[in-house]
Order: structure tokens, then C-alpha cells, then sequence
């Protein structure tokens, strides 16, 4: 008699990576790293960072899986993350499991790290929850964004998930500077509300943080984004603003009928807020797909 | 809750308590400019905003309500929490109008009571903890009040919903009479509102709020050309 073969209901990947300074260049070590999670190889950047891509080898979040990303940019050390394609958020198992990404970040003395992903997709049916805690140490750098789409567009999934629980953690010198509880079950709470989203369909945030600097500066970044935000903003189409965080930062959110104006206009963002913090010119990861 | 601390609730409750409430449209003024919030979508959108926005307030509204209990373990938790609060709230004129409002509820109500934990909290104090947001300052104030936790938090939400129509009867033709009615219908919602945050204060994960568009017109504010509201 053939065993009937075990249905998978959900795999535990984990994803452990270190940014270590080694004499003004960034060396990528790869501590653990379990499927579906997995990096390949780190790519050397101007001034001596590390771009590196995040892979997914399901092609996207299954209902069930269980996913955990750790990252520790040491001291000193140049970290640019992206992925290599949106994050697809599957409809939930069978049972109705939801699938869950930690992410767990630490960035070190005037280190940096720009995680630049591409959007999140989720599923008609999807369930998941992603916890995401980013602590910076002083003087670190952060440029950390992230996306949410309404579902696959194309074939007509407009906000057809389940649940979607996004949250953040930012600190700075071990104070609380950003926390963001989300959790969004269209369904029950329509997105669709003045309160939300109204006809908008794509959110972003973009935290922009750098330990020690000055109050003034944030404010005249704040001004400089704002004036950005205005000239990228189109009525009814895609809606920019910027903020001054408690300390260390600045918020930028969007929202948007189209992905695309969130992508370039994410992209102008990080230029002005590169140059404003670091005198340096934005380098956009080289996609290898 | 006895009939004095009754009546003391009615008057914190009062959209005419000398806060500085009434300058305060945390983004409602944006979203008017912008022809997103109209006179027609408003109890809908109040509605959903105590979903999100005010279930958030009362939950902390709730956490200062339990600390005025705690007596000389105060103050250490009392500044996390208000450290929290300013964490949740990622723009800066809002985050601001709400520490304002919290300083204000604080110098007013030490001019009417004795009451030393709310002098902890006071503008004159060299404590950081003198930062305090307006919804831990109205919860704090109740347990120090000794009122009623849940008539409490069901003055709170009826204060501030009370605020923001007000705020909309100055951006938009809505009047006394409509404006009136909208704020009788949302009594359920605030009912509501304070039945869920009941479930969901004491556990810190279960805090949730999603109001970008809301976010984005606090953000946008302060370029309107002229605006009669300070956030």
C-alpha cells in the first residue's frame, strides 16, 4: 500500500546575515541560512558597501510558512538590501494558517543600511503578519521602505486578502522612535474608507534615520522632503508627505492608484534624503532578474 | 461613580474646556482642502476614524488610567507610555498638538484639584516625563478623579469626536443642527469603540491603527496657504 505523502503545511526558513567592516569594505557572512530563504553573494559598491539580494526559492510566502530575517550591519559597515522580485503573499493553507516573516535588524555605530525591497503582494485569501524591529545604535543610518499592493491588480484583486498585520519597531540609542501596529482585514474594516485609503490602492512608508545629528537638520530635511513631496504629488492620483519623527528621523508616507508612482517617486526620496545626510549620491540596486 | 465625580467628567468632557482643543483638526482641515472629507462622508468617516484613530487613544487612555494607581512606581512607566504614545504618532504637527493639549489638560486641572502625580507631569517640571499626551493625561486624570474607568473613556471618545466635528463645522457647510445629529448617531460607534479598546489595552501587540490618508493630510497641513487650524 502506498503511504499517502505528507501534505507540507508551512516550512520554517531562517536567514541570518552579518555586514562586517573589514578595513573601510563591507564583507557579507552568512551565518545561517535555511530554503526557502537564501543569498547568493554580496556585490561590492562604490565606497566600499555590500549590495546584497534577498531570494525567496517558493516564489513567495506560502500559507504556513514561518520566515525569520535576521541582519547585523556591525560598526562602520555598509549594508544595501533589496530582493529580487515582489514579495507574493499566497492564499493561506487549508487550515486558514497564516504565514508570518520576522525581521529583525541591528545597525551598529555609523553604520548604514538602505533595505529597498520591491512590494508586497498579497493574495486574494492571504493571511500573514510580518514583525519587523530595527534597532539603531548611535550614530547608525537607516533608509528602510516597504510597499503594499492592493493584490494582483491585473486579474482584478483589489484588497481580496484576509489579514494583513504589518508591523514596525524603530529605536534609536534605545529610545522609541517609530512604532507602526497595522492590521488590515478589508473585509471587516473597508480600505476603501475616507478614514484609509479612500480610492488609493498602494501604501509606502520610507524611514529616513540617522543617529546624532542636530534637531535643525531634521527640520530642514522635513522642509526639503515636503517641497518634494508637493511636486510628486498628483490629486486624486498619488499623494506624498514627509514628517520629522520624535528624534533621529524623518517619515515619508505615500499612497497611490498606481505602483508605479510610488517606485519612482520612492527612488526620488532616497536621492534627496542621501544627499541631505550623507552629501552622497542614492545608487539603486542592480535587479538580477 | 457619585454624582460630583459625575459632574466633574461632564465638565473634562466639555468641548468648551479651556485646552485648546478647538485649534486642533489633526489633518481634517487638509482633507476638506482637498475635497477627500466632504459634508456627506463624514459619519462615515468618523465611524471608521474611532476604529482606528480612537480605539488607539482610548487603549492609552485606559494604560494612564490603570498607572494613577500605581502611586511611587509612577513615574518610570508613565513616561514610557507617553514616550510610546509619541512613537505611534509619526507626524509632527499632530504629535505636537497632542503634547500641547496634554500640557494644557495638566496646568488646568492642578488649578482645580490637588492632585501630586499630575505635578509630575506639569509644564514647570524638569522631569522629561513632562511631555505627556492629551489621552494619557484625560485617563490619568480619571483614576486620579476617581471616576468610573469605563465613563471615563466613553467622555474621552465623546470629547474628541465632539472636537472634530466642531473642527468641521468651521471647514465646511455643516450645520449646528446636522452637525448635532451626526454626533447622536456615533454613539454606538463610541459605545463600540470603548468595548473593543476594553479587550485590547493591556496587550500591547493588539494596538493597531491605519489611517494613512489621515497621516498624509497632517503631513501636507501645514502647506495650505491659509488654514485656520494650528495641526
Amino acid at each position: 500500500m502506498i503511504e499517502p505523502l505528507e501534505v507540507e503545511t508551512g516550512v520554517k526558513g531562517r536567514l541570518e546575515l552579518v555586514f562586517e567592516n573589514q578595513a573601510g569594505q563591507t564583507i557579507l557572512k552568512v551565518p545561517r541560512q535555511e530554503p526557502p530563504l537564501k543569498v547568493v553573494r554580496a556585490f561590492p559598491l562604490p565606497g566600499g558597501g555590500a549590495l546584497v539580494h534577498l531570494h525567496n526559492l517558493s516564489g513567495g510566502v506560502l500559507g504556513g510558512d514561518k520566515l525569520e530575517t535576521k541582519v547585523r550591519v556591525e560598526a562602520g559597515a555598509v549594508a544595501q538590501i533589496t530582493s529580487t522580485g515582489a514579495a507574493r503573499l499566497y492564499r493561506s493553507g487549508p487550515n486558514g494558517q497564516a504565514s508570518g516573516q520576522l525581521n529583525d535588524f541591528s545597525i551598529g555605530e555609523k553604520a548604514l543600511l538602505e533595505y529597498l525591497p520591491d512590494p508586497l503582494i498579497p493574495f486574494a485569501g492571504a493571511r500573514y503578519r510580518q514583525q519587523t524591529n530595527i534597532e539603531l545604535a548611535a550614530g547608525a543610518g537607516l533608509f528602510w521602505w516597504e510597499t503594499v499592493a492592493p493584490g494582483r491588480e491585473a486579474r482584478g484583486e483589489i484588497f481580496l486578502y484576509d489579514r494583513l498585520e504589518i508591523s514596525l519597531s524603530l529605536t534609536s540609542g534605545g529610545k522609541s522612535i517609530a512604532l507602526e501596529q497595522t492590521r488590515l482585514e478589508p473585509a471587516i474594516r473597508p480600505l476603501t474608507s475616507t478614514a484609509r485609503l479612500s480610492h488609493y490602492r498602494y501604501f509606502s512608508s520610507f524611514y529616513i534615520c540617522r543617529g546624532g545629528l542636530e534637531k535643525a537638520a531634521w527640520t530642514r530635511l522635513e522642509s526639503c522632503l515636503t517641497d518634494l513631496a508637493g511636486r510628486l504629488s498628483v490629486a486624486g492620483e498619488t499623494l506624498w508627505g514627509a514628517s520629522c519623527l520624535v528624534a533621529d528621523g524623518v517619515v515619508v508616507r505615500a499612497v497611490s492608484r498606481n505602483g508605479r508612482a510610488i517606485t519612482t517617486g520612492l527612488l526620488e526620496m532616497w536621492r534627496l534624503g542621501k544627499q541631505e545626510l550623507y552629501g552622497q549620491a542614492a545608487i539603486p540596486p542592480r535587479k538580477i532578474n | 461613580m457619585d454624582n460630583l465625580k459625575l459632574l466633574q467628567l461632564f465638565q473634562l468632557a466639555d468641548s468648551a474646556l479651556p485646552t485648546g482643543a478647538l485649534s486642533h483638526s489633526f489633518g481634517l482641515e487638509m482633507l476638506v482642502d482637498e475635497g477627500i472629507l466632504k459634508v456627506d462622508g463624514l459619519e462615515a468617516f468618523l465611524n471608521e476614524y474611532l476604529r482606528e484613530g480612537g480605539l488607539l487613544e482610548a487603549n492609552f487612555c485606559r494604560q494612564a488610567f490603570h498607572l494613577g494607581n500605581l502611586g511611587e512606581g509612577f513615574n518610570q512607566p508613565w513616561q514610557i507610555l507617553n514616550e510610546r504614545i509619541s512613537a505611534f504618532k509619526p507626524v509632527r504637527e499632530s504629535r505636537q498638538g497632542s503634547l500641547s493639549l496634554g500640557r494644557r489638560l495638566v496646568a488646568l486641572a492642578l488649578q482645580l484639584e490637588e492632585l501630586p502625580q499630575l505635578r509630575y507631569s506639569s509644564p514647570g517640571s524638569s522631569q522629561r516625563s513632562a511631555e505627556t499626551h492629551y489621552c494619557a493625561v484625560f485617563g490619568l486624570l480619571g483614576c486620579l478623579l476617581e471616576v468610573d474607568e469605563e465613563a471615563m473613556v466613553l467622555a474621552y471618545l465623546q470629547q474628541t469626536t465632539g472636537s472634530l466635528i466642531s473642527a468641521c463645522q468651521r471647514l465646511m457647510a455643516l450645520g449646528q443642527g446636522q452637525a448635532a445629529r451626526i454626533n447622536w448617531r456615533l454613539k454606538p460607534a463610541m459605545l463600540q469603540t470603548a468595548l473593543d479598546s476594553r479587550i485590547s489595552w493591556q496587550e500591547n501587540e493588539m494596538l493597531q491603527c491605519f489611517a494613512p490618508l489621515t497621516e498624509l493630510a497632517s503631513m501636507r497641513h501645514p502647506a495650505l496657504r491659509t488654514r485656520l487650524f494650528i495641526s
